[in-house]
C-alpha cells in the first residue's frame, strides 16, 4: 500500500504545477497498476476511472516502446477533439496524468508535466511498497 | 481428420441439449481411438432421437426399419427391448458407455464380413475401419475454427479480426494459457502490482496480452488476454467487440472462485451469449474445492452453456482440448 506521506507529497507537486500552469484542469498520480495515489480538479473529472485507462495506456506505450526498441515510454499526448490528456511516467511505479481543455494549451502543458514529473521523481521519498 | 470419427445426429432434442452433448463428445473425443462428434453435415453413424419429443417419436419409429445409421431412442421411459436407448436426461458416463458400445458393435460388422443389413445397403463411409490415430489433430481444430471464424465474420460486422478472448480471475493463468499457444512471442503489459495482488505475483496484467497463431488458410488467430482486476473491467469491453468466442480461466485457490465466476459471468454475459465460451479451472492441485462438478451445477443453475474443465494452462493439449470444445459449442451454434 502507498504511505499516507507519500500521497500527501503527490498532493503537493500537484498543487505546485496547478499554480504554475493554468491550461491545466486535471492532474492525478496513479500506480501503474492503476491506483489512483493523489489528485487535484478545477474541473470535474473521473479521476479513478482516467488513473485506470491512463496505466492501460502507459502499459501500452511501454510494450510499443520495447517492440520497436525506442527504449522507454516517457510520455503519451491523447489530442482529442475538446482537450488534451498527457500521462508521464513518473518512474518505474508512477504515472502522472494531466487533462486540459485548453486545445492551444499543449506547450505550456507538456513543458509543466515534464518537470513537475522529473521533480517529484527527484524529490520522491522511499516507499516501502507492501 | 474428421472423416475419422463416428458422427452422431440429433433428432427432436432442444437447441441446448444438443449442445451439450456437442460439446461432451469433443470433451472425450482424445479418449477414444476413433471419437465420436456431432454431425453438422455429413451423414451420421448413429441419430439420437428424443421421444418426449412428438417429431422425435415419429422419425424414431420410421428409422426403425433402417439398419443406418442406428437409432437411439433418448426418452424417460424404461424401454427394455430397445436395443440402443439412452434414459433421460442423461449424464455424461451413460452416454460415453452407449457409445462406446456402439462403436465397438460398428467395429465387430467391420471384422466379422459379411455385414448384415437388414432395408438398404451401408454406405461406405458408414463404416470405415477404425483409424490408429489417437483423435483430432491440431490441424484438424485450426482448420475447423478457421471455416467457423468464416462464418462469424460474414454475419458480425465487428469481427474485423479472428479473435479469441482469455478472461477470468487475477492469477489463474490467462499469460501463461496465451503464451503456452501463440506461435509469436507474446507482447504482454506488465506493471508492479501496488495492491493485495502482490501477495499471488509480483506484476499483473493491466491492459492485455497478445499472441498469434496462423489457421490452416493463411489467417491469423488473434489471441488477446485481458486484466483480471475488476477495475479493469472496461478493457474487457474493447477486447471482446468481433471476439469468436471467450476461454475464461478461474482460479480455484483463489479466495471465493465460485463469487469470481458470478463476478466474470456478469462482464462476459453478453459476450458468451452471442458467442460461446468454455471455462477452465486451475491450480486444482492446490485446491480440489470448489470441484468440477460444483462448478458444472452452478453453471446449470443459471441455465449457462459453458463446458467445465481442470486444466494445466502450461499443457499446451489442456489448452487445445478446451480450444476444441469451444470450436464445436460455436459449430453448433452457427450451425
Amino acid at each position: 500500500m502507498i504511505p499516507q506521506s507519500v500521497k500527501v507529497y503527490f498532493y503537493s507537486q500537484l498543487q505546485e504545477l496547478f499554480q504554475n500552469c493554468d491550461v491545466v484542469d486535471a492532474a492525478m498520480v496513479s500506480t501503474l497498476d492503476g491506483r489512483l495515489c493523489a489528485e487535484k480538479q478545477r474541473a470535474e473529472c473521473a479521476s479513478e476511472r482516467v488513473s485506470v485507462m491512463g496505466s492501460s495506456l502507459m502499459a501500452l506505450g511501454d510494450a510499443i516502446a520495447k517492440e520497436l526498441a525506442h527504449g522507454v515510454c516517457d510520455i503519451i499526448i491523447s489530442e482529442n477533439a475538446d482537450g488534451l490528456v498527457l500521462f508521464n511516467h513518473i518512474n518505474d511505479d508512477f504515472v502522472l496524468i494531466c487533462v486540459s481543455s485548453s486545445k492551444n494549451g499543449l506547450g505550456s502543458l507538456l513543458s509543466w508535466a515534464r518537470s513537475t514529473a522529473q521533480k517529484t521523481a527527484e524529490n520522491m521519498p522511499k516507499i516501502p511498497m507492501t | 481428420m474428421a472423416s475419422a470419427k463416428y458422427r452422431l445426429g440429433f433428432v427432436g432434442l432442444q437447441e441446448h441439449e444438443t449442445l451439450i452433448f456437442s460439446c461432451l463428445l469433443s470433451i472425450h473425443s482424445n479418449k477414444w481411438p476413433k471419437p465420436w462428434e456431432a454431425s453438422a453435415n455429413g451423414s451420421p453413424h448413429a441419430v439420437l432421437y428424443d421421444l418426449s419429443n412428438p417429431e422425435g417419436l415419429r422419425e424414431w419409429q420410421q428409422a426403425q426399419s433402417h439398419a443406418q445409421p442406428v437409432p437411439i431412442a433418448y426418452t424417460p421411459d424404461a424401454l427394455p427391448d430397445v436395443r440402443w436407448s439412452l434414459k433421460k436426461p442423461s449424464d455424461t458416463s451413460a452416454l460415453i458407455d452407449l457409445l462406446k458400445e456402439l462403436a465397438a458393435s460398428f467395429e465387430k460388422k467391420i471384422d466379422a464380413a459379411p455385414i448384415v443389413v437388414v432395408d438398404q445397403p451401408v454406405p461406405v463411409q458408414q463404416v470405415e475401419s477404425p483409424q490408429p490415430t489417437t483423435g483430432n489433430t491440431d490441424s484438424d481444430l485450426w482448420g475447423r475454427l478457421a471455416a467457423v471464424a468464416e462464418r462469424h465474420q460474414a454475419a458480425d460486422a465487428d469481427a474485423k479480426e479472428i479473435k479469441l478472448i482469455l478472461g477470468g480471475s487475477i492469477g489463474a493463468g490467462k499469460t501463461t494459457a496465451l503464451r503456452t499457444i501463440s506461435e509469436i512471442p507474446p507482447i504482454h503489459t506488465e506493471a508492479r502490482a501496488s495492491d493485495i495482488v502482490r501477495r499471488m505475483k509480483s506484476e499483473t496484467t493491466v491492459a492485455m496480452d497478445y499472441g498469434e497463431f496462423t489457421l490452416p488458410n493463411g489467417k491469423k488467430l488473434r489471441l488477446y488476454g485481458t486484466p483480471g482486476q475488476v477495475r479493469y473491467e472496461f478493457m474487457s469491453d474493447i477486447l471482446c467487440r468481433g471476439g469468436l468466442g471467450l476461454v475464461l480461466l478461474i482460479n480455484n485457490a483463489g479466495d471465493n472462485p465460485l463469487h469470481e465466476l458470478t463476478h466474470y459471468l456478469r462482464v462476459y454475459g453478453d459476450f458468451i451469449k452471442k458467442t460461446g465460451a468454455v471455462l477452465g479451472i486451475t491450480h486444482m492441485d492446490q485446491k480440489s474445492a470448489p470441484s468440477l462438478h460444483d462448478y458444472e451445477t452452478y453453471l446449470a443453475r443459471d441455465k449457462w452453456t459453458v463446458p467445465v474443465f481442470s486444466v494445466d494452462v502450461r499443457q499446451r493439449e489442456q489448452i487445445l482440448a478446451m480450444l476444441e470444445t469451444l470450436v464445436a459449442q460455436l459449430e453448433t451454434r452457427k450451425a
